[in-house]
């Protein structure tokens, strides 16, 4: 499937750049990602964005469909430019930066292993949209098979401080439950919703103390 | 006090057991005891509808699968519809009630399976307290619905199922 290759090879250029692409990390400045792309402009090819199909991401809404389509052209065409032999310059770096920039914040590909757990929780994220209460953060899905080997789909719903303070999962947390799992029932996705509450902090307490 | 009771009891105090950094010992085992609280919950409504006596009961429970319960339990949570062999013998409706029970069921067994098995999986208090609150919820709900008239041949239909899923699906 076109969709799955086009992200693997987005994915992979994505990882060359940081192990979690990100330029909101603390300290992690214009410049400093700037050296890093000069250091590895390997990612700056036509290979990055092969196997892009506008039709694959029919579900993203207009403006973003848009959007994403803009930035694999241009990106594209800095990347046609680059030589072969030699390192790219650096205002084809800038602009194949730019429209980088755009595809990760659009398609997020560091946060998801695969494509249709992309769309998935594209969907699901604008299915739920005003739905949730405000103590739950966000949400993360997974997707695997079950205990019956049928095909399965993790949601973490992200709970606040406010929300383990007030014990408010025990209060609230069945029919927020029933919300989701309703709202992933109607995305037709073929897998079943298994719904999971969790607060970050107590994840990183948890993975650090396992850690040892 | 039943064993089903008694679990839902122990699952809700492990899920708390250390107020400040909970083990993963008590949070998985606070996993696994919501799903076996519920597990004995339908066992034994199921037994005590095979036989009446409590010493053949115990023997009649053990026929109880839970892949089987799993797969049954999925089909009543779905909302999809039941099966045309199923269908044939019931046209009623299925209780909102038990299909949050086996929706719960199915979460459980799933959950249950992780805390279990999954070593590189960490649990949270707040994973943890949503699966006890699930299963306190499917406490209710069954309360609610077993001794409701109208709903005794549903009732008698999903535990029925739990034990006969497969053997049904293959006539």
């Amino acid at each position: 499937m076109a969709a799955d290759e086009f992200w693997l090879n987005l994915r992979t250029s994505a990882s060359l750049i940081a192990p979690s692409v990100s330029t909101d990390v603390p300290g992690q400045n214009a410049d400093e990602v700037e050296r890093r792309l000069r250091e590895a402009a390997i990612w700056l090819t036509p290979g990055t964005v092969a196997g892009y199909d506008p039709e694959a991401f029919s579900f993203l809404a207009s403006p973003e469909r848009q959007q994403l389509s803009r930035a694999v052209s241009d990106f594209l065409d800095v990347a046609r430019q680059v030589p072969g032999d030699g390192p790219a310059s650096r205002p084809q770096l800038r602009q194949g930066w730019e429209a980088f920039q755009t595809l990760l914040r659009l398609l997020r590909p560091h946060q998801f292993t695969d494509f249709e757990t992309f769309k998935i929780q594209y969907r699901l994220e604008r299915e739920l949209a005003g739905k949730l209460p405000p103590w739950v953060e966000g949400l993360a899905c997974e997707t695997g098979v079950d205990v019956a080997d049928d095909p399965a789909l993790w949601i973490w719903l992200n709970v606040s401080q406010e929300a383990v303070d007030n014990d408010l999962v025990i209060k609230e947390g069945p029919r927020v439950h029933d919300e989701v799992v309703r709202a992933a029932r109607r995305l037709h996705t073929g897998r079943w919703p298994f719904v999971r509450f969790r607060s970050l902090a107590e994840l990183a307490a948890a993975e650090k103390g396992r850690r040892g | 006090m039943s064993l089903a009771t008694d679990l839902l009891e122990q699952a809700q105090h492990l899920a708390r057991r250390e107020p400040r950094r909970p083990k993963q010992a008590s949070l998985r085992r606070s996993v696994s005891s919501a799903y076996y609280a519920l597990f004995h919950l339908l066992l034994d409504e199921a037994s005590k509808r095979v036989v009446s006596d409590a010493i053949l009961r115990g023997l009649a429970s053990r026929a109880f699968t839970h892949g089987e319960m799993y797969k049954a339990a999925k089909c009543f949570a779905s909302g999809g519809g039941l099966p045309s062999h199923i269908t044939a013998a019931f046209t009623g409706t299925i209780p909102a009630e038990i299909k949050q029970v086996a929706d719960a069921f199915v979460s459980l067994q799933q959950a249950r399976h992780d805390a279990d098995y999954n070593v590189l999986k960490s649990f949270t208090r707040q994973e943890a307290l949503g699966h006890v609150t699930l299963a306190q919820r499917a406490f209710s709900d069954w309360d609610a619905v077993k001794g409701r008239a109208a709903d005794k041949t549903a009732v008698e239909l999903f535990l029925a199922s739990l034990l006969l899923w497969e053997r049904w699906g293959k006539r």
